[in-house]
Protein backbone atom coordinates (compact mmCIF):
# COMPACT_ATOMS: atom_id res chain seq x y z
CA UNK A 1 0.00 0.00 0.00
CA UNK A 2 1.25 3.43 -0.91
CA UNK A 3 2.12 5.62 2.04
CA UNK A 4 -0.14 8.67 2.21
CA UNK A 5 1.59 11.97 2.64
CA UNK A 6 0.24 14.06 5.47
CA UNK A 7 0.42 17.58 6.76
CA UNK A 8 0.23 18.82 10.33
CA UNK A 9 -1.38 22.17 11.07
CA UNK A 10 -0.16 23.96 14.18
CA UNK A 11 -3.02 26.02 15.54
CA UNK A 12 -3.35 28.65 18.19
CA UNK A 13 -6.83 29.17 19.61
CA UNK A 14 -7.40 32.85 20.20
CA UNK A 15 -9.95 33.46 22.91
CA UNK A 16 -10.36 35.30 26.17
CA UNK A 17 -12.99 32.89 27.46
CA UNK A 18 -12.59 29.45 29.08
CA UNK A 19 -11.43 26.73 26.71
CA UNK A 20 -13.79 23.92 25.65
CA UNK A 21 -13.13 20.29 26.54
CA UNK A 22 -11.24 18.07 24.09
CA UNK A 23 -14.39 16.06 23.34
CA UNK A 24 -16.32 19.23 22.55
CA UNK A 25 -13.47 20.54 20.41
CA UNK A 26 -13.31 17.34 18.34
CA UNK A 27 -17.06 17.10 17.90
CA UNK A 28 -17.39 20.72 16.71
CA UNK A 29 -14.63 20.19 14.13
CA UNK A 30 -16.21 16.94 12.93
CA UNK A 31 -19.65 18.53 12.66
CA UNK A 32 -18.36 21.54 10.72
CA UNK A 33 -16.36 19.36 8.32
CA UNK A 34 -19.34 17.06 7.78
CA UNK A 35 -21.63 20.04 7.16
CA UNK A 36 -19.28 21.40 4.52
CA UNK A 37 -17.93 18.30 2.79
CA UNK A 38 -20.07 15.35 3.87
CA UNK A 39 -18.71 12.02 5.15
CA UNK A 40 -16.96 11.22 1.88
CA UNK A 41 -15.25 14.60 1.87
CA UNK A 42 -14.11 14.21 5.48
CA UNK A 43 -12.63 10.81 4.67
CA UNK A 44 -10.66 12.38 1.80
CA UNK A 45 -9.42 15.15 4.07
CA UNK A 46 -8.14 12.55 6.56
CA UNK A 47 -8.69 14.89 9.49
CA UNK A 48 -7.44 13.92 12.96
CA UNK A 49 -6.72 15.86 16.15
CA UNK A 50 -3.19 14.89 17.21
CA UNK A 51 -2.68 17.26 20.12
CA UNK A 52 -5.16 19.49 21.90
CA UNK A 53 -3.85 21.54 24.76
CA UNK A 54 -6.50 23.74 26.43
CA UNK A 55 -4.02 25.26 28.91
CA UNK A 56 -1.69 26.43 26.17
CA UNK A 57 -4.62 27.17 23.83
CA UNK A 58 -2.94 25.19 21.08
CA UNK A 59 -3.63 22.19 18.89
CA UNK A 60 -2.03 20.13 16.14
CA UNK A 61 -4.34 18.71 13.50
CA UNK A 62 -3.48 16.23 10.76
CA UNK A 63 -4.82 16.08 7.19
CA UNK A 64 -3.85 14.77 3.76
CA UNK A 65 -1.16 16.86 2.06
CA UNK A 66 -3.46 17.95 -0.81
CA UNK A 67 -6.34 18.90 1.50
CA UNK A 68 -4.65 21.59 3.57
CA UNK A 69 -6.60 24.44 1.98
CA UNK A 70 -9.92 22.67 2.51
CA UNK A 71 -9.19 22.06 6.20
CA UNK A 72 -7.81 25.54 6.69
CA UNK A 73 -10.92 27.04 5.11
CA UNK A 74 -13.13 25.00 7.43
CA UNK A 75 -11.17 26.12 10.49
CA UNK A 76 -11.58 29.73 9.36
CA UNK A 77 -15.37 29.39 9.30
CA UNK A 78 -15.59 28.34 12.96
CA UNK A 79 -16.36 31.22 15.27
CA UNK A 80 -17.68 29.32 18.30
CA UNK A 81 -16.96 26.05 20.06
CA UNK A 82 -19.84 25.46 22.46
CA UNK A 83 -20.31 28.71 24.30
CA UNK A 84 -16.75 29.89 23.67
CA UNK A 85 -16.08 32.46 20.95
CA UNK A 86 -12.70 31.75 19.41
CA UNK A 87 -10.51 32.03 16.35
CA UNK A 88 -8.47 29.21 14.87
CA UNK A 89 -5.20 30.84 13.90
CA UNK A 90 -3.05 28.49 11.82
CA UNK A 91 0.53 29.43 12.71
CA UNK A 92 2.23 26.86 10.49
CA UNK A 93 1.90 23.79 8.32
CA UNK A 94 4.50 21.05 8.28
CA UNK A 95 5.12 17.48 7.17
CA UNK A 96 6.11 16.15 10.60
CA UNK A 97 4.70 16.50 14.10
CA UNK A 98 8.12 17.46 15.43
CA UNK A 99 8.38 20.40 13.03
CA UNK A 100 4.76 21.39 13.71
CA UNK A 101 5.57 21.65 17.41
CA UNK A 102 8.29 24.19 16.67
CA UNK A 103 5.58 26.62 15.51
CA UNK A 104 4.23 26.53 19.08
CA UNK A 105 7.36 26.49 21.26
CA UNK A 106 5.34 26.18 24.50
CA UNK A 107 4.22 22.70 23.47
CA UNK A 108 7.70 21.19 23.57
CA UNK A 109 8.78 23.09 26.70
CA UNK A 110 5.57 22.06 28.49
CA UNK A 111 6.24 18.41 27.65
CA UNK A 112 9.83 18.73 28.87
CA UNK A 113 8.60 20.17 32.18
CA UNK A 114 6.14 17.32 32.63
CA UNK A 115 8.84 14.75 31.89
CA UNK A 116 11.15 16.33 34.49
CA UNK A 117 8.36 16.36 37.06
CA UNK A 118 7.62 12.67 36.57
CA UNK A 119 11.33 11.85 37.02
CA UNK B 1 4.59 41.63 1.92
CA UNK B 2 1.96 43.77 3.59
CA UNK B 3 -1.59 42.63 4.13
CA UNK B 4 -4.55 44.91 4.69
CA UNK B 5 -8.10 44.20 5.72
CA UNK B 6 -9.98 47.07 4.13
CA UNK B 7 -13.36 46.37 5.71
CA UNK B 8 -13.83 46.13 9.47
CA UNK B 9 -16.81 47.59 11.30
CA UNK B 10 -16.65 49.10 14.76
CA UNK B 11 -19.84 50.66 16.04
CA UNK B 12 -18.34 51.74 19.32
CA UNK B 13 -17.40 55.40 19.93
CA UNK B 14 -14.67 54.24 22.30
CA UNK B 15 -11.18 54.83 20.86
CA UNK B 16 -9.66 52.19 23.17
CA UNK B 17 -11.87 49.56 21.56
CA UNK B 18 -10.66 50.61 18.12
CA UNK B 19 -7.08 50.53 19.40
CA UNK B 20 -7.64 47.01 20.76
CA UNK B 21 -9.08 45.86 17.47
CA UNK B 22 -6.07 47.26 15.61
CA UNK B 23 -3.50 45.65 17.89
CA UNK B 24 -5.35 42.34 17.54
CA UNK B 25 -5.27 42.64 13.73
CA UNK B 26 -1.59 43.58 13.92
CA UNK B 27 -0.87 40.43 15.96
CA UNK B 28 -2.63 38.36 13.30
CA UNK B 29 -0.31 39.77 10.62
CA UNK B 30 -2.13 42.74 9.13
CA UNK B 31 -0.31 46.00 8.40
CA UNK B 32 -3.46 48.08 8.32
CA UNK B 33 -7.22 48.22 8.63
CA UNK B 34 -9.96 50.26 7.05
CA UNK B 35 -12.54 50.85 9.75
CA UNK B 36 -16.14 51.78 9.30
CA UNK B 37 -16.96 53.72 12.42
CA UNK B 38 -19.22 56.50 13.57
CA UNK B 39 -16.33 57.92 15.59
CA UNK B 40 -15.20 61.23 14.13
CA UNK B 41 -11.72 61.29 15.71
CA UNK B 42 -8.76 61.07 13.31
CA UNK B 43 -7.75 57.42 13.02
CA UNK B 44 -4.42 57.82 11.27
CA UNK B 45 -2.60 59.00 14.42
CA UNK B 46 -3.17 56.04 16.71
CA UNK B 47 -0.07 54.11 15.69
CA UNK B 48 2.82 54.95 13.39
CA UNK B 49 3.50 51.39 12.26
CA UNK B 50 -0.06 50.34 11.71
CA UNK B 51 -2.06 52.15 9.06
CA UNK B 52 -5.67 52.96 9.73
CA UNK B 53 -8.17 54.29 7.29
CA UNK B 54 -11.67 55.59 7.72
CA UNK B 55 -14.08 53.91 5.40
CA UNK B 56 -17.60 54.63 4.26
CA UNK B 57 -19.79 52.09 2.52
CA UNK B 58 -22.73 53.57 0.71
CA UNK B 59 -25.78 51.50 -0.20
CA UNK B 60 -27.65 53.66 -2.72
CA UNK B 61 -31.19 52.73 -3.68
CA UNK B 62 -30.60 53.53 -7.33
CA UNK B 63 -27.79 54.64 -9.61
CA UNK B 64 -29.38 57.95 -10.67
CA UNK B 65 -28.13 60.16 -7.82
CA UNK B 66 -24.97 58.18 -7.12
CA UNK B 67 -22.52 60.74 -8.53
CA UNK B 68 -24.12 63.54 -6.48
CA UNK B 69 -24.06 61.54 -3.24
CA UNK B 70 -20.46 60.46 -3.77
CA UNK B 71 -19.38 64.06 -4.39
CA UNK B 72 -21.15 65.16 -1.21
CA UNK B 73 -19.69 62.54 1.10
CA UNK B 74 -16.32 61.67 -0.43
CA UNK B 75 -14.30 63.92 1.88
CA UNK B 76 -15.61 62.18 5.00
CA UNK B 77 -13.53 59.03 4.45
CA UNK B 78 -10.23 57.72 3.11
CA UNK B 79 -11.84 54.76 1.42
CA UNK B 80 -15.17 55.13 -0.26
CA UNK B 81 -16.98 51.94 -1.19
CA UNK B 82 -20.26 51.41 -2.96
CA UNK B 83 -22.40 48.40 -2.15
CA UNK B 84 -23.08 46.90 -5.59
CA UNK B 85 -26.63 45.74 -4.89
CA UNK B 86 -27.82 45.98 -8.47
CA UNK B 87 -26.20 45.89 -11.88
CA UNK B 88 -26.81 49.62 -12.69
CA UNK B 89 -25.29 50.62 -9.34
CA UNK B 90 -22.17 48.50 -9.95
CA UNK B 91 -21.82 49.92 -13.47
CA UNK B 92 -22.30 53.52 -12.28
CA UNK B 93 -19.83 53.01 -9.41
CA UNK B 94 -17.28 51.61 -11.84
CA UNK B 95 -17.25 54.82 -13.90
CA UNK B 96 -17.11 57.32 -11.01
CA UNK B 97 -13.40 57.99 -10.24
CA UNK B 98 -14.09 59.05 -6.62
CA UNK B 99 -15.31 55.55 -5.74
CA UNK B 100 -12.47 53.34 -4.50
CA UNK B 101 -14.23 50.00 -4.29
CA UNK B 102 -17.33 48.19 -5.40
CA UNK B 103 -18.35 45.91 -2.56
CA UNK B 104 -20.07 42.55 -2.99
CA UNK B 105 -21.27 40.90 0.21
CA UNK B 106 -24.63 39.16 0.02
CA UNK B 107 -26.11 36.56 -2.27
CA UNK B 108 -28.10 39.26 -4.10
CA UNK B 109 -24.93 41.25 -4.85
CA UNK B 110 -23.03 38.33 -6.37
CA UNK B 111 -25.99 37.36 -8.53
CA UNK B 112 -25.90 40.77 -10.26
CA UNK B 113 -22.31 40.28 -11.45
CA UNK B 114 -22.13 39.15 -15.05
CA UNK B 115 -19.54 39.39 -17.79
CA UNK B 116 -20.65 42.92 -18.74
CA UNK B 117 -20.18 44.27 -15.20
CA UNK B 118 -16.87 42.42 -14.90
CA UNK B 119 -15.60 43.86 -18.19
CA UNK B 120 -16.52 47.44 -17.22
CA UNK B 121 -14.89 47.04 -13.80
CA UNK B 122 -11.75 45.62 -15.39
CA UNK B 123 -11.62 48.38 -18.02
CA UNK B 124 -11.94 51.11 -15.38
CA UNK B 125 -9.40 49.26 -13.17
CA UNK B 126 -11.86 49.50 -10.29
CA UNK B 127 -11.14 46.93 -7.58
CA UNK B 128 -14.02 44.72 -6.48
CA UNK B 129 -14.24 43.95 -2.80
CA UNK B 130 -15.38 40.44 -1.97
CA UNK B 131 -16.55 40.50 1.62
CA UNK B 132 -16.34 37.02 3.16
CA UNK B 133 -18.43 37.75 6.26
CA UNK B 134 -21.40 35.77 4.95
CA UNK B 135 -19.35 32.58 5.02
CA UNK B 136 -18.92 32.98 8.78
CA UNK B 137 -22.34 34.27 9.70
CA UNK B 138 -24.55 32.04 7.55
CA UNK B 139 -25.06 28.30 7.74
CA UNK B 140 -26.91 25.53 5.96
CA UNK B 141 -28.76 26.24 2.69
CA UNK B 142 -28.16 30.00 2.86
CA UNK B 143 -24.42 29.49 3.04
CA UNK B 144 -24.35 27.02 0.17
CA UNK B 145 -26.48 29.44 -1.89
CA UNK B 146 -24.00 32.22 -1.14
CA UNK B 147 -21.03 30.00 -2.08
CA UNK B 148 -22.62 29.15 -5.41
CA UNK B 149 -23.37 32.80 -6.25
CA UNK B 150 -19.85 33.78 -5.14
CA UNK B 151 -18.26 31.12 -7.34
CA UNK B 152 -20.20 32.18 -10.42
CA UNK B 153 -19.41 35.90 -9.85
CA UNK B 154 -15.74 35.12 -9.22
CA UNK B 155 -15.47 33.12 -12.45
CA UNK B 156 -16.80 36.19 -14.37
CA UNK B 157 -14.39 38.51 -12.56
CA UNK B 158 -11.40 36.24 -13.14
CA UNK B 159 -12.23 35.80 -16.82
CA UNK B 160 -12.36 39.59 -17.27
CA UNK B 161 -9.06 39.91 -15.38
CA UNK B 162 -10.67 42.11 -12.76
CA UNK B 163 -8.81 43.35 -9.69
CA UNK B 164 -10.35 42.10 -6.47
CA UNK B 165 -9.77 42.53 -2.80
CA UNK B 166 -10.75 40.07 -0.08
CA UNK B 167 -12.03 41.47 3.19
CA UNK B 168 -13.44 40.01 6.39
CA UNK B 169 -16.16 42.61 6.99
CA UNK B 170 -15.77 41.76 10.67
CA UNK B 171 -18.07 43.33 13.22
CA UNK B 172 -16.19 41.96 16.24
CA UNK B 173 -12.62 40.82 16.82
CA UNK B 174 -13.77 37.21 16.49
CA UNK B 175 -14.72 37.95 12.88
CA UNK B 176 -11.19 38.92 11.89
CA UNK B 177 -9.06 36.19 10.29
CA UNK B 178 -5.32 36.20 9.66
CA UNK B 179 -4.32 37.03 6.04
CA UNK B 180 -3.54 33.41 5.19
CA UNK B 181 -6.74 32.13 6.80
CA UNK B 182 -8.74 34.74 4.89
CA UNK B 183 -7.12 33.51 1.69
CA UNK B 184 -8.01 29.94 2.70
CA UNK B 185 -11.62 30.99 3.30
CA UNK B 186 -11.84 32.06 -0.33
CA UNK B 187 -11.62 28.34 -1.20
CA UNK B 188 -15.41 28.29 -0.76
CA UNK B 189 -15.78 31.00 -3.40
CA UNK B 190 -13.72 28.92 -5.82
CA UNK B 191 -10.93 31.49 -5.92
CA UNK B 192 -7.55 30.00 -6.87
CA UNK B 193 -4.93 30.30 -4.15
CA UNK B 194 -2.60 32.64 -6.05
CA UNK B 195 -5.48 34.99 -6.93
CA UNK B 196 -6.64 34.91 -3.30
CA UNK B 197 -3.17 35.86 -2.06
CA UNK B 198 -3.10 38.72 -4.57
CA UNK B 199 -6.47 39.84 -3.21
CA UNK B 200 -5.04 39.97 0.32
CA UNK B 201 -1.53 41.30 -0.27
CA UNK B 202 -0.89 42.91 -3.68
CA UNK B 203 -4.15 44.58 -4.67
CA UNK B 204 -4.93 46.19 -1.26
CA UNK B 205 -1.29 47.35 -1.01
CA UNK B 206 -1.58 49.09 -4.40
CA UNK B 207 -4.80 50.80 -3.28
CA UNK B 208 -3.25 51.85 0.03
CA UNK B 209 -0.19 53.27 -1.74
CA UNK B 210 -2.47 55.30 -3.98
CA UNK B 211 -4.42 56.55 -0.95
CA UNK B 212 -1.26 57.54 0.88
CA UNK B 213 -0.02 59.44 -2.17
CA UNK B 214 -3.25 61.41 -2.47
CA UNK B 215 -3.25 62.03 1.30
CA UNK B 216 0.33 63.38 1.12
CA UNK B 217 -0.40 65.58 -1.89
CA UNK B 218 -3.46 67.02 -0.09
CA UNK B 219 -1.32 67.82 2.97
CA UNK B 220 1.26 69.55 0.75
CA UNK B 221 -1.43 71.72 -0.79
CA UNK B 222 -2.70 72.68 2.70
CA UNK B 223 0.82 73.63 3.84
Amino acid sequence: MMRLRQRYLAIRLLTEESMPSEERFRSVLWTELQNLYGELGVSKIGFWVIIYHPELKAAIIRCQHDQVRALRATLATITRVGSTSLIFHVVGVSGTIRKAKTFIPELSTHREKRRRKSQ
Amino acid sequence: MRAYDLHVQEESQNMNKIKGLCSFANALGFSGLAIETSNSLPLGHLDEHFLMFRRITLSPKNAARLRFIVKKRRKLADIFAIHGRTKPISLAAAIIPAVDLVMLRDHGDFVTVDSQVARVLAKQEKPVEICLRGLLSLSGPNRSRLMRAMASAVSCLLRADCLFILTSGAKTRYGIRSPRDLAALSYFANIPEDAALKGIYDNPSALVERLLKTRDSKNEVRE
